[in-house]
């Protein structure tokens, strides 16, 4: 065995027994000591480097600014399902490493679920026709998949008259068949009083789950760069909207 | 020691007359940092004087260091008579501690017990001092501990006309401490007035735990550097040190084994007798 495997089996011994005990098998004492104190001096400068990460101040950027931005917009939007909109957008602006920090993998799977249908309630079509208003909303999911992503209809047993196949206003690429095309899409077409009640059930599932990733959520926003943001008011939003701190 | 900069960098010499200056709430591991720093500088060749520690005897923690059998040790006192069994340690008044004791011996020990009371002690460390202080020409760097370092500001009081006497002949001491090629190794003074003179005039900023009362106003850019619920509860071991060139850092330190507890008896456990 060469020197280099003496000392990594000395390495591997010393996570269960003392050096003592180690030179009593047969090692070099110099050795042992040699490896304990490297292991030593390894040990410190992990923690070391532990309380530097810990220490350290994220520096303020754009992206924070941004991020403190978004949380602020969460918290004063009245609209729910824009309140959920800014959570799920400044989720999408954190990497991976970042997200799960903050969430575990399946509320984050769970959250994305809840971005997925939250996008399509918001920018659902509204159209009017001589006798009703009709919502259409598309929501990009196979059909598989409904179960999973329509869980929050599951507190009304008669949940499945909200949803079902619609084929009317339906483009189908040419590269691929109807049915094909159809099992990647769920498209709804379905009155006013339909859509309210929809986004009512999904709010009232969904919105306890946002909220909670928005209170891990602010503990990452630095609190010098939130009240920069309060206090410089403004909105994200197209075309402006007036200080909500104005308001009142 | 090691030390992870986080902006510019440097080495740390203890060949040099540097300042240190320490900052952090009781407890926090002041002490046993100039202690630590003492040791770097012994390991060199510097001598070491501890003069001001806490009034149950902390400097005398040194005679039960692994430096306490291979380093000559000179113990200072005043009306208490004290007498040691090791044999390289010598006890003398301070009234004859001379220039010739810092070429002699390795660490200089001037300890509250060994006193009869504040106002002798603070006779010995202006004695120490001002002889410290003629040290025209030098080849043996001094590391001078002072761990109370506003005892010292006191005990210049006592020889001063008034209190800004005291304050600027405090700030010529450290000023001109390293033409006398001497090395300070200081902790927080009470007077915030003092501290932010002593900031300007020191090498080496060394932060602590900081508990309640955080960085005072004029370190506070140093908030956009760290979190400061972690600086208020940093570990002992750990500190922030921020250089004269502008260098920030944060750094471990093994805690000395051997640095007085709370409620220890050290006079017993070192082998010291005393007698009034």
């Amino acid at each position: 065995m060469g020197v280099i495997g003496v000392e990594d089996e000395i390495r591997r011994l010393l996570k269960e027994k003392k050096p003592k005990e180690i030179i009593e098998m047969g090692y070099a004492r110099s050795t042992v000591y040699y490896v304990a104190k490297k292991l030593e001096e390894e040990e410190q400068r992990k923690g070391l480097l532990n309380v530097v990460r810990q220490l350290i101040h994220r520096k303020k950027g754009s992206l924070e600014l941004a991020m403190g931005r978004l949380v602020f917009e969460a918290l004063t939007e009245n609209n729910h399902l824009k309140v959920i909109d800014r959570v799920c957008r400044a989720y999408q602006m954190l990497n991976n490493d970042e997200k799960q920090v903050l969430l575990s993998k399946e509320e984050l799977e769970e959250l994305k679920r809840i971005c997925t249908v939250n996008t399509a309630l918001l920018n659902a079509c509204k159209v009017r026709k001589t006798d009703l208003t009709v919502y259409h909303v598309l929501i990009p999911i196979p059909c598989s998949k409904i179960p999973e992503y329509m869980k929050f209809l599951e507190v009304d047993p008669e949940h499945t008259r909200y949803i079902g196949w619609h084929e009317e206003g339906v483009v189908k690429p040419k590269s691929r068949s109807r049915s094909e095309w159809l099992k990647d899409r769920l498209f709804l077409n379905i009155t006013d009083f339909s859509y309210h009640a929809l986004v009512s059930y999904f709010v009232g599932y969904a919105l306890p789950r946002v909220m909670k990733a928005l209170r891990r959520l602010i503990d990452v926003v630095d609190p010098y760069t939130f009240r920069e943001v309060v206090l410089g008011g403004g909105s994200m939003d197209k075309g402006g909207r007036e200080d909500k701190l104005h308001k009142a | 020691m090691e030390v992870v900069w986080i902006r510019g960098g440097e080495r740390i010499s203890y060949t040099k007359p540097s300042t240190w200056f320490v900052m952090g709430i009781r407890g926090s591991g002041k002490s046993s940092f100039l202690e630590h720093i003492g040791i770097e500088y012994l390991k060199r060749g510097t001598c070491i004087v501890d003069l001001f520690g806490s009034r149950d005897g902390e400097g005398l923690a040194w005679l039960r260091s692994p430096y306490a059998r291979t380093r000559r040790i000179l113990l200072l006192h005043g009306g208490v008579k004290a007498s040691c069994s090791k044999s390289n340690v010598d006890i003398k008044h301070f009234e004859d501690f001379t220039l010739s004791d810092v070429e002699r011996y390795d660490i200089i020990i001037s300890s509250s017990p060994l006193y009869s009371d504040i106002e002798e002690e603070y006779d010995a460390v202006n004695t120490v001092v001002d002889r410290l202080y003629r040290r025209f020409k030098w080849r043996r760097l001094v590391y001078l501990i002072v761990r109370e370092a506003s005892q010292l500001y006191y005990s210049r009081l006592k020889i001063s006309k008034n209190q800004s006497f005291a304050k600027a002949n405090f700030v010529y001491l450290l000023r001109e401490a390293r033409h006398m090629g001497i090395a300070l190794g200081l902790d927080t003074l009470k007077f915030k007035a003092i501290e932010s003179d002593i900031r300007v005039l020191s090498d080496y900023l060394v932060l602590k735990q900081l508990g309640l009362f955080g960085l005072p106003d004029d370190l506070s850019w140093l908030y956009s550097f760290f979190d400061p619920l972690k600086l208020q509860n940093l570990g002992r071991e750990y500190f922030i040190i921020i250089t004269r060139r502008g260098s920030i850092g944060i750094g471990y330190f093994e805690y000395p084994k051997w640095h007085k507890k709370e409620k220890e008896d050290i006079i017993g456990k070192v082998g010291l007798r005393t007698k009034m």
